[in-house]
């Protein structure tokens, strides 16, 4: 069931009345399907309208902050500039920093703002505020981007979990993305490329005598639920289904093949990309890769000519695999930080935090591809096109992925809350 | 030996500089800046005068280089070009200019004892040699596999090194255009994450031509990078390494240039994190203390070093105070202003002498 979006850009309350009624009895529907019971949230049926779209995300994290001068948006050549030159892309007109060659050659299949503004320039504020829509205060913790389509959409037909975070260091259950959406709606995180551990049989169990021991963990479970809340086991019966699932998946954590290697580069981003395009292709429904060490206060310049291009290869390859599959059909992609750099270059030759003016690249599903918005002046220093907040891109987003970010909302016990920033709209260049 | 050194005076312009250098015979003061030009203070009026600028370049001219007889400037810009200039002019046009001396970021430039020659170097991974008359090339030095961070030349003999971003210093057979030896300063690199971090940032012969120093840091961390700023000698005959001082704390992190003064002791500048800058002067003949024989720490990110040929006074390129934050910080007016790097002249601490004694 899909909700007419409103001509005003700003909702009555009509239609909130309207949308709680929908959703509240959407929800009951759900529960008595078998489908929801999970504290009123709305997306049993939006899960299902989403399926046969088999939208998914790929979001690329680049944590700590890519300089916008170094990489989307150069300045050659002028105060803060710094030493790159900027080259010319596939797009006439549209150029970029020298350290993304591979970038500059599939400029026309992306999509690109630079006049990102945003409002925080600390990494513990700037992190989560960016990562959850920035949302007005409603007294609820809201989940990050990746949390939110698990639950709008559901985890599809794959099997596998709906939210995967392939990330450098430690692997496991990251409950805390989920917010108020509760713990399931967390990301399964796969930790340095390894396959989360114990996803093998033990090797004195066969097939048979493993379904003996799943026949009375059921019968021992239903006892268990049936004496208490269902929100209780839920957490843990999607665990140990993902574990399932997993098992069942192994392959996925296979050796990758040389000429893939290759072609994503020999890096810990290489390698977490092409695991990230198997996780998608496997569908699941968002999968952050996640690259860490951009937080260049310090030696800025030579920091960024050996991260730039190993973001570039990787990132490249990912967007041609998923283009020649045609993937990009149906997989959202994104690659962002929190904020930008500053143009000041400070006594370490580095750059600091800076939100008021950087960029956004996204590709695929629902996007325009090719088109490039907004402008920050000759020095870099500050956005001169009208400005966009990350709650313009969480709308922009969800449009992307078919969901009606201006008429849908979470129900939390019965409260209604709008799944992004209701102060923002759609950004409608970037939409296909 | 008992030496110590106070800041003089700061000659600073609107733009951040590099590697100040003084003119052969020690009337001007020279740097490359971050937006393309260079700019020249005339030493010889009372306070520091700013000259008219030596435009010409992009990106930042971090690699300049003074012919050590003649009025010859070499300089080299992040874009690749490079250009000579006779620095005495009031309005200097090029003498020679190659546009793409190295495929992008220059980084460093020597010239040979006699000056008949320089050397270059740069992110290509390539080192070259040029004739300084007409800018002629001569060789093309391929060995490297990072960016080549610096060059420098022996001066007993015009010997050619050239050190990178990995740490690895290659003495090269410039008839065969080819290594001859390796000098291994992979202490100064360390692969963090999917950033390199660190090389060597400077090198300079002793005065008897038989250690080679690097200066770099021992990395602990890419990102806001930090590591413990060093300094390694190299036997020039055995290459082995001789030497090792530790100038600092992580904090401190580079050591970004390297000098002999003339009394005989090695001096070596840091930066680190922002505002952090020490200038210190090393005896290598006692080498069993770590103490340096005189060190200033109140300067704020010394990034170049150079003696002046009168022999007393140095000028150290720093970067201002609290060139650093989170942010917008705008003037009064709302304007967005950018860092400067003040060049202190240091001059020697004497004691006033008494009127009369």
């Amino acid at each position: 069931m899909t909700m007419k979006p409103s001509t005003n850009s700003l909702c009555t309350p009509d239609e909130h009345q309207v949308s709680r009624r929908q959703l509240l009895g959407m929800t009951a529907a759900a529960g008595a399907l078998g489908l929801g019971g999970l504290g009123g949230l709305v997306n049993p049926l939006i899960a299902d309208d989403m399926k046969s779209k088999e939208k998914q995300v790929l979001f690329i994290w680049i944590d700590g902050g890519m300089s916008q001068l170094e990489s989307w948006d150069p300045k050659p050549n002028t105060q803060f500039g710094g030493p790159f030159r900027s080259i010319p892309t596939s797009i006439p007109g549209i150029h970029l920093s020298e350290l993304m060659p591979r970038t500059a050659s599939i400029m026309h299949k992306l999509a690109l703002d630079r006049g990102v503004s945003t409002f925080d320039n600390s990494h513990s504020a700037g992190v989560p505020r960016i990562n959850r829509g920035d949302p007005k205060d409603r007294g609820v913790v809201y989940p990050y981007f990746g949390s939110a389509v698990a639950n709008l959409m559901g985890p599809g037909d794959s099997g596998l979990p709906p939210y995967v975070w392939v990330k450098p260091g430690s692997g496991g259950f990251k409950y805390q993305d989920a917010g108020f959406l509760g713990p399931k709606y967390g990301a399964l995180a796969i930790g340095e490329g390894e396959a989360p551990p114990n996803i093998l049989l033990p090797g004195q169990f066969d097939d048979d005598s493993n379904n003996e021991r799943n026949a009375l963990r059921k019968f021992a479970n239903k006892q268990y639920k049936s004496q208490r809340p269902p929100t209780f086991s839920e957490a843990q019966d999607f665990v140990y289904d993902t574990a399932q699932a997993l098992m069942q998946r192994r392959s996925l954590f296979d050796d990758p093949d040389p000429a893939d290697v290759e072609r994503y580069g020999d890096t810990p981003l290489g390698r977490d990309m092409l695991i990230g395009r198997k996780m998608i292709e496997a569908g699941v429904r968002f999968v952050k890769v996640n690259s860490y060490g951009w937080d260049t206060h310090g030696d800025n310049f030579n920091g960024h000519a050996s991260l730039m291009p190993r973001f570039d290869q990787a990132f490249t390859a990912v967007v041609e695999d998923l283009d020649q599959r045609g993937m990009l059909d149906h997989v959202l992609v994104i690659a962002m930080s929190e904020f930008g750099r500053t143009p000041r270059i400070n006594g370490h030759i580095g750059r600091d935090h800076w939100p008021e003016a950087w960029s956004i690249a996204m590709t695929g599903t629902g996007i325009k591809q090719g088109a490039m918005i907004g402008e920050t002046n000759e020095q870099g220093t500050w956005v001169t096109s009208e400005p966009h907040d990350i709650g313009h891109f969480f709308h922009t987003w969800f449009n992307a992925l078919g969901i009606d970010s201006e008429h849908t909302e979470y129900i939390n016990d019965g409260q209604p809350l709008p799944i992004a920033n209701d102060d923002c709209t759609p950004i409608r260049e970037l939409l296909a | 030996m008992d030496i110590k050194y106070k800041p003089h005076i700061a000659p600073s312009a609107d733009r951040q500089l590099f590697n100040a250098k003084f003119s052969h015979d020690g009337n001007l003061l020279i740097a490359g800046s971050y937006q393309g030009d260079i700019r020249r203070f005339d030493l010889t009026t009372e306070e520091p005068t700013e000259l008219s600028p030596i435009g010409g370049h992009h990106g930042w001219v971090q690699a300049i280089a003074v012919h050590p007889t003649e009025n010859i400037l070499i300089s080299g810009d992040s874009w690749g070009k490079l250009q000579a200039h006779d620095y005495t002019q009031p309005e200097p046009a090029p003498i020679w200019s190659i546009e793409q001396a190295h495929d992008g970021w220059l980084r460093s430039i020597a010239f040979s004892n006699d000056g008949q020659w320089l050397a270059t170097c740069g992110k290509d991974q390539v080192v070259r040699v040029f004739q300084t008359k007409n800018g002629k090339l001569q060789h093309e030095l391929k060995g490297h596999d990072a960016d080549v961070y610096h060059v420098s030349v022996r001066p007993l003999d015009n010997a050619l090194v050239s050190a990178d971003a990995l740490g690895k210093v290659i003495h090269w057979d410039m008839k065969k255009k080819s290594p001859l030896r390796e000098f291994d300063a992979s202490e100064t690199f360390l692969a963090h994450r999917l950033q390199d971090v660190g090389g060597v940032q400077c090198m300079i012969f002793s005065n008897d031509s038989g250690t080679l120093l690097v200066g770099g840091t021992r990395p602990k961390n890419g990102g806001t990078v930090q590591g413990i700023p060093i300094a390694i000698g190299f036997s020039w005959e055995s290459t082995e390494q001789t030497f090792l001082r530790e100038l600092g704390t992580t904090s401190d992190c580079y050591c970004e240039d390297l000098a002999f003064h003339p009394q005989g002791f090695l001096m070596a500048v840091t930066s680190g994190t922002p505002g952090t800058g020490k200038l210190q002067f090393i005896d290598l003949e006692k080498q069993d203390s770590e103490d340096p024989i005189f060190m200033l720490t109140n300067l704020s990110n010394c990034h170049s070093l150079d003696v002046h040929p009168d022999g007393k006074m140095i000028a150290v390129t720093t970067t201002v105070r609290g060139s650093n934050g989170n942010g917008r910080k705008v003037d009064a007016d709302g304007n967005y202003l950018g860092n400067t790097s003040p060049i202190q002249l240091l001059v020697p601490d004497v004691p006033e002498q008494p009127p009369n004694s």
